[in-house]
C-alpha cells in the first residue's frame, strides 16, 4: 500500500480532536516525522500501526454498543 | 480605557489590549505559566537584548486576568502582504531560529505565523510572547503547517514560479494551502526534495486525512524534539536557498530620470523646511520609490513610512533601512491594503495604521490621475482625508512624464481639473497654501499645504 494511502487508512476512523487554537492538520503532523529522517520514518510507521490497532478497538467498541442498543430496543416493554 | 486589539483574539491564553498609548498583554493561568517559564531563560533575555524578541515587563493585571505584561509600542504594524520578498524571508528565518533556540531550553513556539513578526528599524522582531510555552515531551511542532502556508509557500511562489506572493496572502490570510501550492508548482522542481516533502507529500497526506487525532499517536510512537530540530534545520536550508532574482523592473530605474536628479535637492529642501516648521513625528511618504525623502524625515527623528507599489525598489530600500526609523510598506495606492479578517477589523487598513502627522506626495498624483484614472478632485479629497499637512507635487499636462503616461489616451478620455489653475483652485478650497516652489522647467510645482 502506498505511504499516503496507508496513512489515510490508518487514520481514517479516529475521533475528531482539536489541539489548541491552531489547526495543525494530521497529515502535516505526521509528515514532520517523515521529514525528520530515518528515525522519524520509524516513528511515523509506528504511529500508523497504532492507528490501525486503535481503529480495531474503536470498531469493537462501536459494534458492542450498537449490539447493546439493538438488544435494549428489542426487549419487551414490561421487562 | 482598555480596548482589545482587534487582531489578538485567537489564543485565549494571551490577548493584547491597548490602554491609551500603552500596549498590554493579558494572560490567563496557562499564559502566565508560559510567560514565567520564558522569562526565566537566558534565551529570552538575550533575544530581547538582540532586538529579536519584543521586551516585556510584568505589571499588575486587571480584574479577570491571571497576569499582564507591558510591551513597548511598535512604530507601525505591517502585514506580510505588505512586505517584500526579503522581509518575508528574514521573518521566516527568525521564526525558525527562535523555535530552535526555544527547544534548546525546553520551550516551544506553538504557532508560526508572520503576523507575530514586525519590523523595527529595518529588522524583524518577534512580538507574540504568548506563543512561547513549555515543550511537552513527544509533541510535534504544531505550527509546521502554518509555517509552510504563510512563509515557505509564498517564498517558493516568488522564487520558483516568479509570481508575487502578496496578492495571495492578502486574498487568504491563512496563506497558500499545500494542494494549491502543488498545483502552482506544476511540474517545476520535480526532483527538489523540499518541493517533494513540504509541498507534494504534505498536499497528498492532507487530502487523505480529515481527522485531527494523530498527535497522541506520534507521542506514543516516540516522537521527540530532535525530529523538530531536524525539520527546522532542513527548512532553514530550504528558505535560505530561495532567492528572488529581480532586475530593473517597474520604477527601479526611476532615479535616472532627468527630472528626478534635477529636482531632488529642491524637493529635499522644501521637505526639510516643512519638517522644521511642523516638528513632525510620523511622516507618510506616498510613492516613496527609493526612500530618499523618507530617509530625510527619519533623520529628523520622525518615524518615516515609505509606501510604494514597486517591490524591487522597496526590497532594496528595506535592505538599506537597517538602523533607520523607516518602515517599508508595499501596497498599490490605487487599491491600498483594506481592513479585513474577522468582522472586517482583524487587520486594519494601512491608512488607519499609518496615523501620519505629515504626508508627502511627491511625484505621485500624475500617476493616480493619468495611469489609475482617479479624478483630480478625488485625489485632492483623498489628500485632505488624512487631516494633516501635505506636501504635494503638482505635475502639469505639458510635463514630459505626463505626456508619456497619457500617450495612449485621448484628451476626452481624461478627467477635467488637470491644469495648474484648476488644480490650485481645488486645493485652495480645502487647504491653505503655506508655501510653494516651482521646479525645473516650470511644469511642476511643490505645494506645502495645511488643512483648512
Amino acid at each position: 500500500m502506498k505511504f499516503g494511502a496507508l496513512c489515510a487508512d490508518a487514520l481514517g476512523r479516529s475521533k475528531n480532536m482539536i489541539f489548541g487554537y491552531l489547526d495543525a492538520g494530521s497529515g502535516s503532523l505526521l509528515l514532520q516525522a517523515v521529514i525528520g529522517g530515518l528515525a522519524g520514518i520509524g516513528v511515523a510507521y509506528k504511529a500508523m500501526r497504532m492507528r490501525i490497532a486503535n481503529r480495531g478497538l474503536v470498531e469493537a467498541d462501536t459494534v458492542e454498543s450498537e449490539v447493546d442498543a439493538a438488544e435494549d430496543s428489542a426487549l419487551p416493554a414490561e421487562s | 480605557m482598555i480596548a482589545p486589539d482587534p487582531g489578538s483574539f485567537r489564543d485565549p491564553a494571551s490577548r493584547v489590549v491597548l490602554d491609551g498609548e500603552k500596549v498590554l498583554r493579558l494572560l490567563d493561568e496557562r499564559g502566565l505559566k508560559g510567560w514565567r517559564a520564558l522569562a526565566a531563560t537566558e534565551f529570552f533575555t538575550k533575544a530581547v537584548s538582540d532586538g529579536r524578541v519584543i521586551a516585556a515587563v510584568e505589571v499588575d493585571p486587571p480584574a479577570g486576568s491571571a497576569g499582564a505584561l507591558e510591551h513597548p509600542r511598535l512604530p507601525l504594524v505591517s502585514y506580510p502582504y505588505e512586505w517584500t520578498f526579503s522581509m518575508l524571508k528574514d521573518a521566516a528565518l527568525l521564526q525558525l531560529d527562535l523555535l530552535e533556540e526555544a527547544l534548546g531550553v525546553g520551550l516551544t513556539v506553538k504557532d508560526s505565523t508572520p503576523y507575530n513578526i514586525q519590523f523595527v528599524d529595518g529588522r524583524p522582531i518577534f512580538i507574540d510572547i504568548g506563543s512561547f510555552e513549555a515543550y511537552r515531551k513527544g509533541e510535534p511542532w504544531i505550527g509546521y503547517r502554518q509555517f509552510t502556508r504563510q512563509y515557505l509557500f509564498p517564498l517558493m511562489l516568488r522564487a520558483w514560479v516568479g509570481v508575487p506572493f502578496q496578492p495571495w496572502l492578502r486574498g487568504d490570510l491563512e496563506g497558500l494551502t499545500p494542494s494549491d501550492m502543488a498545483r502552482l508548482l506544476g511540474r517545476r522542481k520535480r526532483f527538489n526534495m523540499g518541493a517533494l516533502l513540504h509541498v507534494r507529500l504534505q498536499a497528498r497526506m492532507e487530502s487523505r486525512m480529515s481527522d485531527r487525532a494523530v498527535r497522541e499517536d506520534l507521542k506514543s510512537a516516540g516522537f521527540s524534539s530532535d525530529l523538530i530540530l531536524a525539520n527546522v534545520k532542513k527548512l532553514r536550508s530550504l528558505v535560505t536557498s530561495l532567492v528572488w532574482e529581480h532586475g530593473v523592473d517597474g520604477w527601479s530605474d526611476y532615479g535616472s530620470c532627468t527630472h528626478v536628479s534635477r529636482d531632488r535637492d529642491t524637493k529635499s529642501e522644501f521637505l526639510q523646511s516643512a519638517l522644521d516648521r511642523l516638528s513632525s513625528k510620523r511622516v507618510l511618504d506616498l510613492g516613496a520609490n527609493d526612500g530618499h525623502f523618507s530617509a530625510i524625515a527619519a533623520k529628523t527623528g520622525a518615524q518615516a513610512i515609505a509606501l510604494d507599489s514597486d517591490e524591487p525598489v522597496l526590497d532594496d530600500l528595506y535592505r538599506r533601512s537597517v538602523g533607520q526609523s523607516l518602515s517599508v510598506i508595499l501596497t498599490d495606492l490605487g487599491n491600498p491594503s483594506p481592513a479585513q479578517g474577522w468582522a472586517g477589523g482583524e487587520r486594519p487598513g494601512i491608512v488607519e495604521r499609518a496615523r501620519p502627522d505629515l504626508v508627502i506626495a511627491y511625484g505621485l498624483i500624475h500617476h493616480l490621475i493619468y495611469s489609475a484614472s482617479i479624478p483630480p478632485q478625488g485625489v485632492v479629497a483623498w489628500l485632505r482625508s488624512f487631516d494633516t499637512p501635505v506636501l504635494v507635487e503638482f505635475v502639469s499636462p505639458e510635463d514630459d512624464m505626463v505626456v508619456k503616461l497619457s500617450g495612449n489616451k485621448l484628451t476626452e478620455e481624461l478627467h477635467p481639473g488637470r491644469t495648474e489653475s484648476e488644480f490650485r483652485a481645488m486645493l485652495e478650497e480645502v487647504f491653505e497654501v503655506v508655501n510653494e516652489q516651482a521646479l525645473g522647467e516650470g511644469t511642476r510645482i511643490l505645494f506645502d499645504l495645511e488643512p483648512r
